[in-house]
């Protein structure tokens, strides 16, 4: 595809980069600030849009691996099983999109917080929190390694590699 | 049923019906003004979007709400936009009016602090307002003057305040946005930690019992813990309104909160944003002029404002690349020790970790619920900022992991 959006953004942040910022000398103290974080945040686009399929695959395996393990944990929970199989179905499929990625990722992140909430038996639900809490721990230090172009991390260099 | 888990749609989010809402309301019971607050939050979903204001729009809302108040004409004049803040619209003015007796010809430098449609931490205006009355005389900040809690007179909820004088940024640092991880040098630092701290016990050391007014605060209890629930779940209610998606670890942290909340040992003016970026400062004496943004002050736990201005998110590392300083003072446990030495007020390590948690929490959720929900509904004047700040909440969730490790049974 020759307007692939790499370049499409390329060409806009270079633009705005160096015609337009310097242009903005004399302008508010607001105008300049929500400029250079409209920048950053285009810059941030522009680095993980050819990853973004990729992240939200790894993201769904992650809840379907997480909703079997809470399944056999708590036992009969039809529909937390059920948005297992949906989100299998949607990683086996290379038709989908990656909204209906995302969709799958939610429906189970919704089934597995419904679960831990709604069960009864104490001693379960303490094994359920758990497995949610360690599952958090690492989908938590993608999603830092994901956001990082936005520069909040103090130390970027001891965030966990990219596993997508 | 209160703190049922219940799963709603992101259309209910985005277009909630009354019995949505409702239904939320009554899982998640909160302080009355908060509650007001929030569902009116949710109603405007059913509105328009936020629609960029004039200046000339608010100058004359300016005027309508300060005749109405003191019942003569005065004049408006050098109105202006002020930047800063990550929620509020600021507007910078000369009042010219009869002064605060009113028999005088005073001209005075005032500012407007008004909502957007939706903001990062939806609050009252009057609880804002009567907590900057509380404290006046004894902790540096604006002086309130008048409040239009229900946008009577402008497009939205605001407050007229005095204009402060002072920096929140070293003039040799460009700085953070909204201060978040300012660094303020050696130098700098070690004059501006005593008035951090000193404020910090002041304020927490003032008689709640003695005080008149607060009348949308409701007065919690020494020795119950209710109050502690009711913010845990105003905080849970943000998390139900406007999250993106869910975090099934906040719902173990949600439940954690309620089961161990401590009862208040003392009450206390707890700010509720008690961090580097809030405050003003004269760069030449390095002392603090001013203590800004109260919207999110509450009757509790001064461990609540420990802990929050010790988080790693508005820390920075010392010259050392290791130490980690809390606002940019000193590392917590410094920060605790010279607290408790200056306010008589004990700190208890048992509160410190449950609003270490607390605190991760809120942040968590005002980052990637009320900022992740603000900006996509076009809801405030400087959507990429407000967006900007949602990735903080993944470095908080992280922290969180930490925490629970060591509370989980």
């Amino acid at each position: 595809m020759n307007l692939d959006f790499d370049a499409q953004l390329q060409v806009a942040l270079r633009a705005l980069e160096e015609v337009v910022a310097p242009a903005l000398g004399g302008a508010e103290k607001h105008v300049v600030e929500q400029f250079h974080l409209a920048l950053l945040t285009i810059g941030f686009v522009k680095t993980r849009l050819p990853d973004v399929r990729r992240y939200a695959r790894m993201e769904l395996a992650g809840f379907v691996a997480l909703a079997d393990q809470s399944a056999a944990c708590a036992g009969d929970c039809p529909a937390l099983t059920a948005a297992a199989e949906n989100g299998r179905a949607v990683l086996a499929s290379a038709e989908v999109d990656t909204a209906e990625i995302e969709q799958a990722s939610r429906r189970l992140r919704d089934e597995v917080a419904a679960l831990g909430s709604n069960c009864q038996d104490s001693a379960v639900r303490s094994r359920l929190d758990r497995l949610v809490v360690d599952h958090a721990t690492i989908l938590t230090a993608q999603a830092r390694q994901w956001a990082m172009p936005f520069g909040f991390e103090l130390k970027p260099e001891e965030l966990a590699p990219p596993a997508w | 049923m209160v703190g049922q888990y219940e799963i709603i749609g992101e259309a209910q989010r985005r277009h909630p019906t009354e019995a949505t809402i409702d239904a939320i309301r009554a899982r998640y019971p909160t302080e009355a003004e908060i509650d007001t607050v929030m569902t009116r939050k949710m109603r405007r979903r059913n509105g328009p979007g936020y629609e960029g204001v004039t200046l000339d729009l608010l100058l004359s809302g300016i005027k309508a709400l300060v005749e109405a108040r003191v019942g003569y004409p005065v004049t408006i004049a050098e109105g202006r936009w002020l930047s800063g803040g990550a929620s509020k619209l600021q507007v910078l003015f000369d009042l010219h009016w009869r002064g605060a007796d009113g028999t005088g010809n005073a001209v005075d430098r005032m500012v407007l602090r008004m909502e957007p449609a939706a903001s990062v931490t939806e609050s009252s205006r009057h609880r804002e307002f009567e907590v900057l009355q509380a404290v006046e005389g004894i902790i540096p900040s604006p002086k309130p003057y008048w409040v239009d809690g229900e946008g009577e007179f402008l497009p939205y909820p605001a407050m007229i305040y005095g204009f402060v004088t002072g920096t929140a940024k070293p003039s040799y640092d460009s700085g953070k946005v909204s201060g978040l991880g300012q660094n303020f040098g050696p130098e700098l630092r070690a004059q501006l930690a005593p008035d951090f701290i000193g404020l910090l016990a002041k304020l927490h050391c003032i008689d709640v019992a003695a005080l008149p007014g607060l009348e949308h605060f409701q007065r919690p209890e020494v020795g119950s813990n209710a109050s502690v629930i009711r913010q845990v779940n105003a905080v849970r209610r943000i998390w139900e309104e406007d999250r993106i998606e869910e975090e099934p670890v906040l719902e173990v942290v949600y439940r954690w909160l309620v089961a161990n909340a401590p009862p208040l040992d003392h009450v206390s003016i707890v700010h509720g944003d008690y961090r580097s970026g809030n405050f003003l400062f004269d760069e030449a004496s390095g002392r603090i002029t001013a203590w800004l943004d109260w919207e999110g002050a509450t009757l509790g736990d001064r461990h609540q404002d420990l802990t929050y201005a010790a988080m790693p998110s508005f820390s920075h590392y010392a010259e050392d690349g290791t130490t980690m300083l809390g606002s940019g003072m000193m590392v917590p446990e410094a920060l605790y020790a010279a607290y408790e030495q200056a306010s008589g007020l004990k700190v208890d390590p048992a509160r410190l970790a449950y609003y270490n948690v607390f605190n991760r929490y809120l942040i968590a959720i005002l980052t990637l619920a009320a900022s992740a929900r603000a900006s996509r509904i076009r809801g405030t004047h400087q959507d990429v900022l407000v967006n900007y700040v949602v990735p903080v909440g993944f470095g908080t969730l992280a922290e969180l992991g930490d925490c629970l490790a060591g509370v989980l049974k």
